[in-house]
């Protein structure tokens, strides 16, 4: 591979990763996380492609556990006021702060600099760093370890699918029901709100309504 | 008469070469030169170019001379494995060419054919580990243990099954 392949041209390239059902092309979602373990360049211009459309439809396979993996990065960039409705409702945050990690994140910062991604698609700081401790309604949420993330991945998104985001919100409370859940709109409200501000690039939302009571 | 015309090209070593009109449209790049330069003599520089990639070019565009111009807007879902017999002949060249042409076809700004190219580019990744692409292609990790740790967690979501 030449020394310099422009990142637009990776970009390109990653965007051919996908696979047929139905005649509907989705997203290799297993190619793109292998190209993004590549090296630093790579690994950009995969999380560009993967986080454009982070929750697609496989006819061949149920997809809402992926959907609700999605949501929980997501919850990690909403508001501190949404943040608080959400604890006072009985979802917990823990504030955190990881040297090792922003350090880390100044590092890629430099490297990716403003360079090519000043357009909201830079490297990003999160700057209240949090982890949600507890479950949510008996849920299993979000118990990960904290760190700081390396990018703000929701400022990637650019196709929407409303409908796929409360089956997602939905599953996230309580697995294996569709039917909507007692708090699922306050996180629904609280992501579109951050998605809202964060999202400069989106190209495409789709609402269906089938959720609808 | 202007469909009959020719137009003069020079790579970056200075070989012209001659080409119809329409062959030379193929690429919007030219195609937006040629509208604003109008009828002219004067070969047109392409430095970026070397001869044997535009020859290259110009085998495409000879090729899919009749090809309806495909909208450049349109974003919608790309297919990987929709390659006919002669595109998937013409790709198949070293890696350095192949990307060359990638290269080539973004400066000249030829759809069809980037298309092709980072398409082939992507059978080429399909399927493959993170170590296996690294080989494939000759690039070096630059991440550090800890980089690689945290875009891996950050990102693990979509490898489940």
């Amino acid at each position: 591979m030449p020394p310099l392949i422009p990142n637009e041209i990776l970009c390109e390239i990653f965007s051919n990763l996908n696979f047929e059902t139905d005649n509907y092309f989705i997203p290799s979602q297993k190619d793109l996380f292998n190209c993004l373990l590549v090296n630093r360049q790579w690994c950009l211009n995969a999380i560009t492609v993967l986080w454009a459309e982070p929750m697609p439809v496989d006819k061949d396979r149920n997809m809402v556990q992926i959907y609700a993996k999605v949501i929980k990065t997501y919850l990690l960039f909403i508001d501190v006021q949404d943040k608080q409705q959400l604890i006072d409702y009985g979802l917990r945050f823990a504030n955190t702060n990881s040297k090792d990690s922003r350090t880390f994140q100044k590092s890629l910062q430099i490297l990716y600099g403003s360079k090519d991604y000043s357009n909201s698609q830079s490297t990003h700081v999160v700057n209240d760093s949090n982890t949600i401790e507890k479950s949510f309604l008996n849920s299993q949420v979000y118990t990960q370890s904290s760190h700081t993330l390396l990018f703000d991945y929701p400022s990637f998104l650019r196709y929407l699918d409303i409908d796929r985001l409360l089956l997602g919100i939905i599953y996230l409370i309580k697995p294996n029901v569709t039917s909507r859940q007692p708090g699922d709109i306050i996180i629904f409200q609280a992501i579109l709100k951050m998605l809202a501000k964060r999202c400069k690039n989106l190209l495409s939302l789709v609402i269906d309504n089938q959720m609808e009571d | 008469m202007a469909e009959l015309k020719k137009v003069k090209l020079t790579s970056s070593e200075g070989t012209e070469f001659i080409v119809d009109r329409k062959v030379a449209e193929k690429s919007v790049l030219l195609k937006n030169m040629l509208e604003d330069v109008g009828e002219s003599d004067m070969a047109i520089p392409l430095p970026n170019v070397t001869g044997p990639i535009l020859n290259k070019v110009i085998d495409y565009c000879t090729h899919h001379r009749d090809d309806p111009f495909v909208n450049q807007e349109d974003d919608s879902k790309k297919v990987s494995d929709d390659i006919d017999d002669w595109d998937a002949e013409f790709c198949k060249v070293d890696q350095g060419t192949l990307f060359e042409l990638i290269l080539s076809a973004n400066y000249l700004d030829i759809k069809p054919l980037l298309d092709l190219t980072c398409k082939t580019v992507a059978n080429m990744i399909k399927g493959k580990t993170p170590d296996e692409i690294r080989k494939t292609f000759n690039i070096i990790n630059d991440f550090t243990p800890e980089e690689e740790e945290h875009v891996r967690k950050e990102n693990e979501w979509c490898e489940e099954r």
